[in-house]
């Protein structure tokens, strides 16, 4: 931006041009950047998603001490998106110290004849107990696949962190099951 | 900041200007002389939405304060350094740094007044304590189901205003519209008064918005997550709302109804509901949602009568949003099945439709459902209502019609 | 505007010759030109057709929503219209015009003889036309237009036909055009001004174009990037929005609004920069902290970076998400404030006559102080959860876009006409544009706050008899400000062919450059030499 703005020199339309075409590099440089940078947002959301305890898929393994001065209501869900599977949750409430390892379970048939493969995704209310819920084995850390007529009885073993806000009484667990049979068949 | 009396009517500032702007409008024109406007947030029912309301009215305030004084100063200006009252431009005075910092200053902290409230009010809503009762809301496309956790039940919450009311282009509506003209639904979400109720919100396909203003809830339902709000009514009656969220078609057609009753209201209502709505336990369910009946051995030929107790639980999971129980439909969107033309006439066309949809309209294909439940549906769908048809469709015929 | 004036002018002024000087025909010359005013003129005429086709659709939403029932359109057809009319106007129409305006004015403001990139400067005009028709073309294909409102949100977004596809290479491709078209306007800014042309000496527009231009070149790839992983995943099996696959719709809206929220800007800025012309030269003052406007200027840009969140309240955040964009948000006031205050400050002690020019000025601060206020309600999170997606937010945005960038457009083609054609609008048929626009803008945009209070959705073709009557004022008054703008058309006709001349400083006050050392018509070809302001007092 300096060649007008000197106050002693008139550019050559030359100079002019040079400088230009150096701007216009610059600028174009700030194109791919901003792409780049849109599409980062993808693993930077799901960080942070992660860190707010939006989705927590990890699995955990340590444990600690068991508060037992408060008990956490617990209530499971299952929402069934187009698959024709029977996905229920067995044990729909629950209370628990946190601390304490609890396991519940899912039962799932596969009400088609067809082999089927479902992905569970879970999700909580409020979202911040994703933060707090500790699962150490749960059936969304993998692909389901079940034969036609097929039932099976998926646990959820998991321990509520001991450091969760009082706030919290109550947390809400829903698993979605999606169908991927589709999608793993491309791949 | 309370600006509602406690006692007596709930009105604003702008419901009180409502009565001048009626007179003024029954000047206008007869159309507005029955106008029952309103120019207002309406009255609240819950906790958070009185909150809500407090609140817009304290910003509104200050707003019409702002407003005075910015316009006043303007039109003054405007008024008196207007050329043609002979006034003299005053050049050097396009400089001050004391009146710029005033001017930033000010409105700052008039800020943080109005961000001191607001602030309270966000945290009240995000209240995690253990709630009364838990209902999950599923929105679908273009309709809603509630499931009560707790009283294992759950129900589908269409609108009810019949097709005849709506009318379409070209062609007039034939009924009288309503006085709850879409705002009308078949079966309300009941809620007890004074209780805290979560709602977990969901959705099967597209985001929806459940939006109940009186109650101080609007939620996006975004698949494949949940969403948790709540709100506490907090007296008897009937509140509606719509879905916010651009949805699709029929997006405008998604209406809202809670019902608040009495405790003892309540539990007699859900006595009565869970003899019709109730979801068995998992060791025997029926599904919550999409489909869900028990697969019978293969290759097994199966009765009328087997199929079409089958297939009347498929319907009721996947086709009753939009056909409707009676099978009447929601003409012209969505057709009757009772006496319909496709129904009675041949197997294979009517399961190219299942299996394949009907593109351009709402109806979506199913080839999801399994070889038995189309076949079940089917033949309820054929001897059902006005219909009988008195031949059941096999499970064989669907899987020679998926192969062909 | 005016090419053809322009161009027959070129080689003496004030003779209206018919014939052409330049070589080429005049279909060659449009397709090949590289000069900044015929291109600033392409722009203009442009948008002004577009105007009124987004326009047409306005009132196809208004003619169904006059009454409760389905009498014009289908439901589908309904959101197809809403989402194309806000693609059609945003993209179509505020933004090639305003691009039109830079062309032509920002080289005669700053004293240089063309855009940097003449060459580029064609393709980018050039570009919009294809986007154009592919946008409208997708209402005759199967499935229709998008129809899931102009933010695309996914899931419903993936489920239309091959006319999404269409609506998202058109975006594609104007924003590659507005990508182009930024870097050249900067290039031109920071290299060609002419000696003694400082930053600080810049006149209003050119600064906020300047900043614009960035926010332009920043948040359109981003923009690029969000559709392209739409459309990834309505064809190619990605899920960055499919929960199934591990994706999150709601990331969609983050992406998307951290486009969005600046491109609320780049659709304001420049009005402001014209706003900034034109009350100085009516309250015959300088601009009233001129430093500050710029600063306040720049501001607003940098807080548009963050304040994305405040569109998506609703989706269920977390406390301290929603505390930090409320709180951002609300921060815009101050900056915005700033400008306000300025504009009143430049009128005061000033010597103020009313030409239309003037009028639209003031309507705009008058209507875009108000679309602040509703704007400063909805910034408070619980007020806007009740508010979100109702008619509430409709009338906001109205209020700040239509007398807020449509009547900076209004006002800058008034105020320039008689520099760019040499002629003069008519000055009765203005103050009637003027005043039939306030009143049915107002009868228009002003209930719909009532509506929006009472709970009506937005983008539904039908609704409940309580919204009736408002609903039906409403539409009235559209179609009242539908055709009030037709008034322009037949001024902005009639100057061109027929107005009385004009002067070569025809508002007295004026004093950037074109109005200083430019007779009216400017030339063809201007500032071959840059003129040497050094030493001079070269004007904001």
């Amino acid at each position: 931006m300096s060649v007008t703005t000197d106050e002693f020199d008139i550019a050559s339309p030359a100079e002019v041009r040079e400088s230009n075409a150096v701007t216009l590099r610059k600028l174009l440089l700030i194109v791919p950047v901003m792409l780049v940078f849109c599409f980062s947002l993808v693993p930077l959301y799901q960080k942070i998603c992660e860190v707010l305890g939006v989705t927590a898929t990890r699995a955990i393994a340590q444990n600690s001490q068991v508060d037992t001065s408060r008990l956490v209501k617990l209530d499971f869900d299952a929402t069934n998106r187009n698959l024709a599977w029977r996905f229920d949750p067995v044990d729909r409430h629950v209370e628990a110290h946190p601390g304490a390892i609890v396991t519940i379970n899912y039962r799932v048939t596969n009400m088609t004849d067809r082999v089927t493969t479902g992905r569970a995704t879970p999700s909580f209310g409020p979202s911040e107990a994703g933060l707090y819920f500790n699962k150490i084995e749960c059936f969304c850390f993998s692909n389901q696949t079940l034969q036609p007529g097929e039932t099976r009885d998926m646990p959820v073993t998991f321990f509520i962190d001991p450091k969760m806000p009082v706030a919290i009484e109550a947390i809400a667990l829903s698993y979605t099951m999606f169908d991927i049979t589709d999608a793993t068949k491309k791949s | 900041m309370k600006f509602r009396k406690e006692n007596g009517p709930k009105r604003g500032l702008m419901s009180r200007l409502q009565p001048a702007l009626l007179g003024a409008g029954t000047l206008l024109s007869p159309v507005l002389a029955r106008a029952a406007y309103d120019v207002n947030i309406a009255q609240p029912a819950s906790s958070i939405s009185s909150q809500i309301y407090d609140l817009h009215m304290y910003i509104l305030y200050v707003c019409a304060a702002i407003f005075v004084i910015v316009f006043a100063l303007m039109f003054y200006s405007i008024f008196k350094f207007r050329r043609s009252n002979g006034a003299k431009p005053d050049v050097n005075f396009h400089e001050s740094t004391l009146i710029e910092v005033i001017w930033t200053v000010i409105p700052f902290v008039i800020l943080l007044f109005m961000a001191i409230p607001a602030t309270k009010t966000v945290l009240d809503m995000k209240d995690t304590s253990n709630p009364d009762l838990t209902i999950k809301v599923t929105g679908y496309q273009w309709g809603w189901r509630y499931d009560y956790a707790s009283e294992d039940m759950g129900f589908y919450s269409n609108l009810s205003t019949p097709w005849a009311q709506i009318g379409q282009p070209g062609e007039k509506a034939t009924e009288e519209k309503g006085k709850d003209y879409l705002l009308e639904v078949d079966n309300p979400l009941v809620v007890p008064v004074g209780k805290r109720v979560r709602l977990l919100i969901t959705s099967n396909d597209v985001i929806h918005g459940w939006y109940v203003p009186q109650l101080g809830v609007n939620q996006y339902g975004i698949p494949g997550f949940i969403k948790d709000v709540w709100f506490k009514a907090d007296r008897v009656g009937t509140f509606k709302g719509q879905c916010s969220q651009i949805c699709g078609k029929l997006h405008g057609y998604m209406p809202i109804t809670v019902v608040v009753k009495s405790e003892a209201d309540y539990a007699k209502w859900v006595a009565e509901a869970k003899t019709k709505w109730a979801i068995s336990t998992p060791s025997a369910p029926v599904a919550t949602a999409a489909v869900a009946i028990e697969a019978p051995e293969p290759g097994k030929t199966l009765t009328l009568a087997d199929l079409k107790s089958a297939g009347e639980k498929v319907y009721a999971a996947n086709c009753v949003a939009c056909h409707q129980a009676n099978g009447k439909g929601m003409p012209p969107n969505f057709p009757a099945l009772s006496g319909s033309k496709v129904v009675l006439g041949s197997v294979d066309a009517q399961l190219d439709i299942l299996l394949n949809g009907r593109p351009g309209t709402a109806m979506a294909a199913f080839a999801r459902l399994s070889d038995y439940e189309i076949a079940a549906v089917m033949t309820y769908t054929k001897n059902s209502w006005d219909n009988s048809v008195g031949k059941a469709v096999q499970p064989d015929d669907v899987k020679a019609k998926r192969k062909s | 505007m005016a090419s053809a004036t322009t161009h027959d002018h070129a080689h003496g002024h004030g003779h209206g010759h018919d014939h052409d000087h330049h070589g080429p025909g005049p279909w060659t010359r449009i397709f090949t030109t590289t000069n900044h005013k015929d291109i600033g003129s392409m722009y203009l005429w442009f948008s002004l057709l577009m105007f009124f086709v987004g326009g047409a659709m306005a009132l196809l939403i208004r003619a169904e929503l006059f009454q409760p029932g389905l009498q014009v359109v289908q439901p589908e057809v309904f959101n197809s219209l809403t989402t194309v009319h806000a693609l059609v106007m945003i993209f179509g129409a505020v933004m090639p015009a305003f691009v039109g305006f830079a062309n032509w004015l920002i080289p005669l403001q700053i004293g240089a003889a063309d855009m940097a990139f003449p060459r580029m400067n064609n393709w980018s005009f050039w570009l919009m036309i294809p986007a154009t028709i592919l946008l409208m073309a997708s209402f005759f294909v199967p499935g229709g237009a998008a129809a899931s409102g102009w933010t695309l949100y996914p899931p419903l977004s993936t489920q239309g036909g091959i006319g999404v596809d269409m609506t998202i290479m058109a975006i594609h491709i104007l924003g590659a055009s507005s990508i182009m078209g930024s870097i050249n306007i900067i290039t031109t800014i920071l290299n060609m001004r002419a000696p003694g042309m400082t930053l600080m000496r810049m006149p209003m527009f050119v600064w906020t174009w300047l900043i614009t231009a960035y926010l332009i070149i920043a948040v359109m790839p981003v923009l690029a990037g969000c559709i392209t992983m739409l459309l990834t995943d309505r064809h190619f099996g990605t899920s960055f929005f499919n929960a199934a696959g591990g994706g999150d719709p709601t990331m969609f809206m983050h992406i998307f609004w951290f486009f969005g929220h600046p491109e609320v800007y780049i659709l304001i800025l420049p009005a402001f920069g014209i706003m900034s012309q034109i009350i100085p030269a009516f309250a015959r003052k300088p601009l009233f902290g001129y430093a500050s406007m710029v600063y306040a200027t720049a501001s607003i840009a940098i807080l548009s970076f963050i304040v994305w969140g405040h569109h998506m309240f609703t989706v269920g955040m977390p406390a301290a998400g929603q505390l930090f964009f409320m709180y951002a948000t609300m921060l815009i006031a101050v900056p915005t404030g700033v400008k306000i205050f300025n504009w009143i400050a430049t009128m005061w002690r000033g010597s103020i006559s009313f030409e239309t020019p003037m009028l639209f000025a003031i309507g705009f601060l008058c209507m875009f102080t108000l679309g602040g206020f509703s704007g400063l309600v909805l910034s408070i999170v619980p007020v806007d959860i009740t508010l979100h997606n109702t008619y509430y937010v409709v009338a906001h945005f109205h209020y700040v876009l239509f007398p807020g960038a449509i009547w900076a457009l209004m006002a800058g083609v008034y105020f320039w006409l008689p520099k760019w054609t040499g002629r003069m609008y008519n000055e009765t048929l203005g103050k009637w544009h003027f005043w039939l626009s306030a009143i049915s803008f107002n009868v228009t945009f002003f209930p719909q706050h009532f509506l929006g209070l009472a709970g009506m959705p937005r983008r539904i073709p039908d609704y409940a008899l309580q919204f009736a009557e408002w609903n039906m004022i409403s539409t009235i008054g559209a179609f009242a400000l539908g055709f009030s703008q037709l008034l322009f058309v037949y001024n902005v006709f009639s100057c061109i062919r027929s107005g009385e001349k004009a002067k070569e400083r025809q508002w007295d006050s004026a004093d950037s450059l074109e109005w200083t050392h430019l007779p009216s018509p400017v030339p063809y070809h201007t500032f071959e030499t840059p003129p040497d302001l050094r030493g001079t007092n070269a004007a904001h």
